[in-house]
């Protein structure tokens, strides 16, 4: 009696599944017109707790595109940047990571913000081969899953021990504080050697929640082995709290901090306590070079913003580099996820804005690149003398 | 020293918004899920007045205790008012949606980035023992101590003071002696609103910086620290507040951060066990309302013909021959949510017991079976079955002592379990990897041969979904499924028939997690990456939200509302950041219009359909 009000809701459940099938899939339509558009996908988070740096990278995306179509495309052809929200949770970029393969219009894709996201969509990519263009992974193995994940931060083997040794100008006993995450402790890894090598003592060291807001035990408990120097192993907002904190608790000590808290929400969010905290940083707004100057003209005519975040800067070079591999892989011949790929292994010096021309090496990551010591004065990071 | 006070003011931070907490929950014995919300609320608000606009700190202050009260009225009109004849879960999930609405409004309407807030108030002026502190500090101190002795004064000594003593000890008696029981609950959702508010500005000027997410594990915590004084005592939150506010601080500055929710936790689960009155409460003799309630009748489960049934699994199954792999891969996830709701549906169903913790049991399942794939390299059918037990056999013993508890300290106790066990999982490096994560999990093999495409997930999946849904429904009907059935409906009665009942409570708990355990291990196969952040509390109230929409009842409702829950997101991609949302709203809308469930019952349809059937039966 009941089967046909049971035929009501299965066919709404049915509806409901083949929507969803009607949403996602490539239709008609779309490959009519992935003809004469490149089509590039791009996960990131726009609702949820790194929703800000979803913002910062739409920032670097938008005016490199704006840049590129203005420029009349790729090839003749229009470039399309296909946004999709993951929140950057690993389970949702996995099966954004699908859509991506499977509509076949996308070329190539970037990676999402942090390394859970990536790294839990890396090996799907990888076996579709279609590439990951990863911009802000930093940990020494992200690019391990294979020939289509490319990565442009500097690994952090190099620029970890540097960190040691910059803390090592301040005096040789150091407090470190790293981030409880994957990225935090790979790092870390890489300091803690680098530390030895050049003879930093660690007299305090703690892992720490970058979603904390109260970091004064910690502080307290690090004011205690009275250290000549503060580590901060962490990005802009979590380092600028854990700054502010241990200023207003008397800690005196210099402050110094890996480059990703190199970004003017650090001295925006720690206030007076940021004057005089050193960071090391792949770019510095006063670098004189004439494209790095029209960059940050362009830029604050774009969004009102004196200084780029790192994260929209590596957001413009990531497209900026793919979008010389895909001239280079039209001048070849088709454009295709394949010869994009190769384009990118088989180029040399793309230019970007944070280090200068880059070529990726035998693991797909850029080598070692020159930072640059800057410290914060009158509210604005500057080169140190 | 100077740790104590730290902790003593980190811990006040606690008690303001603890008191909210038990204050609402002492008028209306209800769980207010939003109270985190407007909290961040007040901060990213207040920051703006107070940044942007350049207010005095009084201006600020006041703005803000107005709007955020507003607020807590609205909260109780749109989310409690229209549910009050439900059951205290569907207010539960009510205040959980509009917490998801006023988060993403917020950040669509001040951004989304962390916000420097202005110091109105010194920030280090003073110094004790080595210990350097501002007036800030000492404010957020006063005021949770005036706001509680205020309170405490008002409670005792005016007419309103006396409504709302006697609507928190009976609210039918309270009604019937012309009590404005709805009002009075109305003034308690502002009241404890506008405490949120400045809250919000307290604790972010204190903190130096405030971002519209906040509030969630600041609520979360202030649960906790309420639960350890004593729900709806209020001298007990501020208790709650500094007890646990000085347990962190000495145990973080030994062992570092990351001990941080096994304090919090630890400590919750610790006075559920012992006292789970708490310090200052009582759990009330006569037990209040059962969480799942007497709204079971309206929610008679539809019952499947089985033709009807088979006919839906070949239809399911065939899917992968019309749809893309993404589809397929979306599938895979619904159908493993539908799963780890199906363990929900087990206790809450059957036993009549909200459990808000899964998320653990599902972290035991995905962590058992990735390590011993990846690390001891055993087959994945082997380590599933491994995750099954082991997470059955983890939250039994964490939860044992809980069950003869009923209602609201049921449904705490197990959220406290669960996010327990995730903050082991950070905190157990050796064992899980901690925050490192395990990545490139192999996918489950079949017959040897693993199952890498997006089809093969999908049906494993989808079969064995079907399995425990079958095994469930037999469950049901089975002599223990009456048995339990017994115990829900009326306690009393089957402990005096001679039941035990707290056993029978566990035992389909039991068997929930093992379900749960399952769907871990499947879980850790899909995403192929683990780490501990994933199993957070919204995870856990994800499954029973499915649970209860698909109706609670029937397991076949996991299937409908895991489609709605998982997939919606999904369809509502193209709104972008606007994409939360629109989500939180339609759990909204679902859970005020039908409490009792999709997958249910609904008497005036059924009877125009019975009608309708009957004639075109007589005419065949």
């Amino acid at each position: 009696m009941s089967s046909r009000r049971l035929i009501t809701t299965l066919a709404g459940a049915t509806a409901l599944i083949l929507a969803l099938a009607g949403c996602s899939g490539p239709s008609a339509a779309d490959e009519a017109e992935s003809s004469d558009v490149i089509r590039l996908g791009v996960p990131l988070p726009e609702t949820g707790d790194n929703a800000q740096y979803g913002e910062y990278f739409k920032q670097g995306y938008e005016l490199k595109l704006a840049e590129i179509n203005r420029a009349g495309g790729i090839d003749g052809r229009q470039v399309e940047l296909v946004y999709e929200d993951s929140q950057s949770d690993p389970a949702q970029a996995a099966s954004l990571a699908q859509k991506f393969i499977d509509d076949s219009s996308i070329v190539a894709t970037f990676a999402d913000f942090g390394t859970p996201a990536a790294a839990a969509s890396s090996p799907l990519y990888q076996q579709a081969g279609l590439l990951q263009f990863l911009f802000t992974q930093s940990a020494s193995d992200v690019t391990d899953p294979g020939d289509y994940i490319f990565a442009t931060w500097v690994s952090q083997e190099y620029e970890a021990p540097r960190l040691a040794e910059f803390a090592l100008e301040h005096g040789d006993e150091a407090a470190v504080f790293y981030h409880d995450t994957d990225w935090g402790l790979n790092t870390y890894g890489f300091f803690n050697t680098g530390a030895e090598d050049a003879g930093l003592d660690q007299v305090y060291t703690t892992a720490y929640d970058p979603q904390g807001k109260d970091f004064r035990p910690l502080l307290l408990a690090a004011a205690k082995a009275t250290p000549d120097v503060i580590v901060i192993i962490g990005y802009a907002a979590d380092g600028a709290l854990i700054t502010a904190q241990a200023r207003e608790l008397g800690l005196e000590q210099p402050i110094v901090g890996i480059s990703s808290i190199y970004n003017q929400q650090f001295i925006e969010l720690a206030g007076d306590a940021a004057e005089g905290v050193e960071t090391l940083s792949y770019f510095t707004p006063e670098n004189p070079d004439k494209t790095v100057q029209k960059f940050i003209a362009d830029f604050s005519d774009a969004y009102d913003v004196a200084v780029p975040s790192d994260f929209a800067i590596r957001a413009y070079d990531a497209l900026s580099i793919l979008a010389e591999a895909i001239e280079a892989a039209a001048a070849d011949g088709d454009i295709t996820r394949e010869s994009v790929r190769d384009a990118l292994a088989a180029g040399s010096d793309f230019d970007t804005i944070l280090y200068g021309p880059v070529t990726f090496n035998e693991k797909r990551r850029v080598d070692d690149a020159q930072q640059y010591p800057l410290v914060v004065r009158d509210g604005a990071f500057v080169l140190r003398d | 020293m100077d740790t104590l006070l730290a902790g003593i003011i980190s811990g006040s931070t606690y008690s303001l918004l603890a008191v909210g907490v038990s204050l609402v929950f002492g008028v209306s014995n209800i769980v207010n899920f939003a109270h985190g919300a407007v909290f961040a609320v007040g901060g990213m608000l207040g920051w703006f007045l107070a940044a942007q606009l350049g207010w005095p700190l009084w201006a600020v202050l006041i703005a803000v205790v107005l709007f955020t009260s507003i607020l807590g009225l609205i909260i109780y009109l749109v989310a409690v008012r229209p549910l009050r004849t439900a059951p205290g879960i569907a207010v539960l999930l009510a205040t959980f949606a509009i917490g998801i609405i006023i988060d993403n409004t917020s950040q669509r309407a001040f951004g989304a980035e962390t916000r420097r807030f202005p110091a109105l108030l010194e920030r280090s002026n003073f110094e004790l023992w080595g210990f350097r502190f501002g007036t800030i500090a000492i404010v957020i101190v006063g005021v949770s101590v005036v706001c509680v002795t205020g309170l405490a004064l008002v409670l005792a000594r005016t007419r309103i003071g006396r409504a709302i003593r006697a609507t928190a000890q009976d609210p039918e008696a309270a009604a019937q002696m012309g009590v404005p029981v709805g009002r009075v609950q109305a003034i308690s959702f502002v009241v404890a609103s506008g405490m949120g508010g400045i809250a919000g500005v307290l604790v972010g000027m204190y903190f130096s910086n405030v971002e519209p997410s906040m509030g969630f594990t600041a609520g979360i915590t202030a649960f906790a620290a309420a639960t350890i004084g004593g729900l709806g005592s209020l001298p007990g939150a501020i208790i709650g507040g500094l007890v646990l506010g000085i347990a962190e601080a000495f145990g973080i500055s030994l062992w570092g951060d990351s001990v941080r929710g096994l304090i919090t936790f630890g400590a919750l689960i610790l006075v559920l066990w012992v006292r789970p009155g708490g310090f200052l409460g009582r759990v009330p003799a006569l037990a209040a309302e059962p969480m799942t309630g007497t709204f079971f009748g309206a929610g008679r489960p539809l019952r499947l013909n089985r033709w009807l049934a088979i006919g839906l699994i070949a239809l399911t199954a065939v899917l992968p021959l019309v749809v893309s792999d993404y589809v397929l891969r979306a599938g895979a996830l619904v159908w493993i949510y539908a799963l780890f709701a199906l363990s929900v549906t087990l206790a809450g169903g059957f036993a009549g017991q909200i459990v808000l913790g899964q998320a653990g049991a599902l972290a035991i399942g995905a962590y058992t079976s990735a390590l011993l794939v990846t690390k001891a390299g055993w087959d994945f059918w082997a380590s599933f079955v491994a995750a099954g037990l082991l997470a059955a056999i983890i939250s039994v013993v964490l939860t044992a002592p809980t069950w003869r508890l009923r209602g609201h300290y049921v449904s705490m106790a197990t959220l406290a379990t669960g996010a327990f066990i995730a903050a082991l999982a950070l905190n157990l490096h050796d064992l899980t990897n901690g925050s490192r994560g395990i990545v490139a999990i192999p996918r489950p093999t079949f017959f040897g041969a693993p199952v890498t495409s997006a089809w093969g997930m999908y049906l494993l999946t989808f079969g064995i979904l079907i399995a425990a849904l079958v095994f469930v429904s037999r469950l049901g009907a089975s002599h223990l499924g009456r048995t339990w059935a017994a115990v829900r409906e009326d306690e009393v009665a089957a402990a005096a028939s001679g039941l035990h009942p707290a056993a029978y409570k566990s035992l389909a708990f039991g068997i929930g997690s093992v379900i749960a355990g399952f769907a871990g291990a499947l879980y850790s196969a899909q995403v192929t990456y683990l780490q501990p952040g994933q199993f957070d509390v919204s995870l856990s109230v994800l499954a029973v939200t499915i649970a209860i929409l698909g109706g609670l009842r029937a397991p076949m409702g996991v299937v409908v509302g895991a489609i709605i829950l998982v997939g919606a997101p999904e369809l509502f991609r193209s709104l972008a950041d606007w994409r939360l949302l629109f989500y939180g709203v339609l759990l909204l809308v679902l859970i005020v219009l039908r409490p009792q469930g999709a997958w249910s019952h609904i008497e005036p349809v059924a009877r125009a359909w019975r009608r309708v059937s009957r004639r075109t039966g007589a005419s065949a």
